[in-house]
């Protein structure tokens, strides 16, 4: 939680998660290595320096994909939260190697003419007309600064200038950096490559990313639109039964206005908040309540229930919704407190 | 995630999913066929 600036956020827990994405990677690479070099045919000397661009291009885009797929994944299932507390430090480690591709590729192919090898990398193929001769070096250009934009802004100290919603729309253009990716391997490995490996997993890589995403994105959008029965004509929604809420859990209910509200029970206690973390938006409802705070399953941001602001010494603060008990039932009032601000929440067993 | 993002998030993919598909299709359908030809150019051979 950022109750200070740390340059990199590290953890013994990402430390050891980090030298297990390095140690893979370095894997992989030499796995490429040694089966390009073998695979090649007898008399013809491959070369290393070209397999080494294509073992790192390969590796970027495995990355991405791999990236991609946990957001989603983790909607789909709360397994593969401990994936998405250490996204970010795989996607900068995502760019580190597109860099490392990028550079070398720039470098060996277009620094030897009298051209600058950046502009030499923009003007050298014209055949923009053409399918087979486009020069795919574009789209990669055009997903390697979208990755530069997103790994620079990584840190929490533009999550916090910029603010979160502000920040996490930025960040939705690695979308379009994948799009990008995969036209660059496309229009580029695929047009020299004889096996049908490549072809089969980009295509595969790409389905799966897209499937994905648009299949949780199209739930959230019925569940949006069941949203529209609500009736909040006295400023209060009917949400469900005490009964129905987890303890330590919540039950998410969507507001007339289109946002979200968390209900969360504790013992005997039901309390409101926003569904949206401070820190990246994230779905504080599919958290839990750990030692009486609510938690965020994403990177763990946590609140206490009945007024939003993160335990000592942090300082963070979300909105809260009053509760009341009616008939048997848990109404939330439409219009949120200001963050921080004590609700009027429900206690079990009390007196009306 | 809020709605403006849930929102942004599904017109994102509703627009680059197709858009892709299409690119890479047609990137697939343009791969050059394996050739073999003699000394002067000519085509002896060309893969299915």
């Amino acid at each position: 939680m950022g109750h200070q600036y740390k340059a990199v956020q590290w953890n013994v827990a990402k430390i050891v998660y980090d030298l297990y994405c390095l140690a893979a990677l370095a894997a992989f690479i030499g796995i490429f290595m040694t089966v390009g070099l073998a695979a090649h045919p007898s008399g013809h000397r491959a070369d290393p320096v070209v397999l080494l661009i294509r073992a790192l291009g390969t590796a970027a885009f495995l990355m991405l994909t791999i990236v991609l797929a946990i957001g989603p994944l983790a909607r789909l299932s709360p397994r593969f939260n401990p994936m998405l507390y250490n996204r970010r430090h795989f996607g900068v480690m995502t760019f580190l190697v597109a860099a490392a591709h990028f550079g070398l590729a720039t470098f060996w192919y277009h620094a030897s003419g009298p051209l600058n090898p950046f502009v030499s990398l923009l003007v050298s193929n014209p055949l923009y007309q053409s399918a087979e001769g486009f020069p795919f070096e574009v789209f990669g250009l055009a997903a390697f600064a979208i990755l530069f934009v997103m790994a620079a802004t990584s840190h929490d100290y533009w999550l916090n200038n910029l603010s979160a919603p502000v920040w996490k729309a930025l960040h939705m253009l690695v979308y379009a950096a994948f799009g990008l990716l995969v036209l660059h391997v496309a229009y580029g490995a695929l047009m020299t490559e004889k096996s049908a490996i490549y072809p089969a997993l980009t295509v595969a890589a790409f389905a799966i990313v897209a499937a994905l995403h648009l299949w949780t994105g199209l739930r959230e959008r019925r569940r949006d639109a069941g949203m529209r029965g609500v009736s909040a004509s006295d400023g209060w929604i009917d949400v469900c039964a005490p009964a129905d809420i987890p303890d330590k859990r919540a039950v998410i209910a969507p507001l007339p206005s289109g946002e979200r509200v968390a209900i969360f029970r504790d013992g005997a206690k039901i309390c409101a908040m926003t569904n949206a973390c401070r820190h990246q938006n994230g779905p504080l409802g599919e958290g839990c309540i750990k030692d009486g705070a609510v938690t965020c399953p994403w990177h763990g941001w946590q609140y206490r229930p009945e007024d939003g602001v993160s335990p000592p010494p942090y300082t963070e603060k979300i909105a809260t919704y009053d509760t009341r008990l009616s008939a048997g039932r848990v109404f939330v009032k439409v219009r949120p407190n200001a963050p921080g601000q004590r609700s009027q929440f429900i206690m079990m067993g009390a007196a009306p | 995630m809020r709605r403006f993002h849930r929102r942004l998030h599904l017109w994102m993919w509703i627009a680059l999913a197709p858009l892709t598909a299409v690119g890479l299709a047609l990137a697939i359908a343009s791969v050059p066929k394996e050739q073999t030809n003699d000394l002067d150019g000519a085509l002896i051979s060309e893969a299915p």
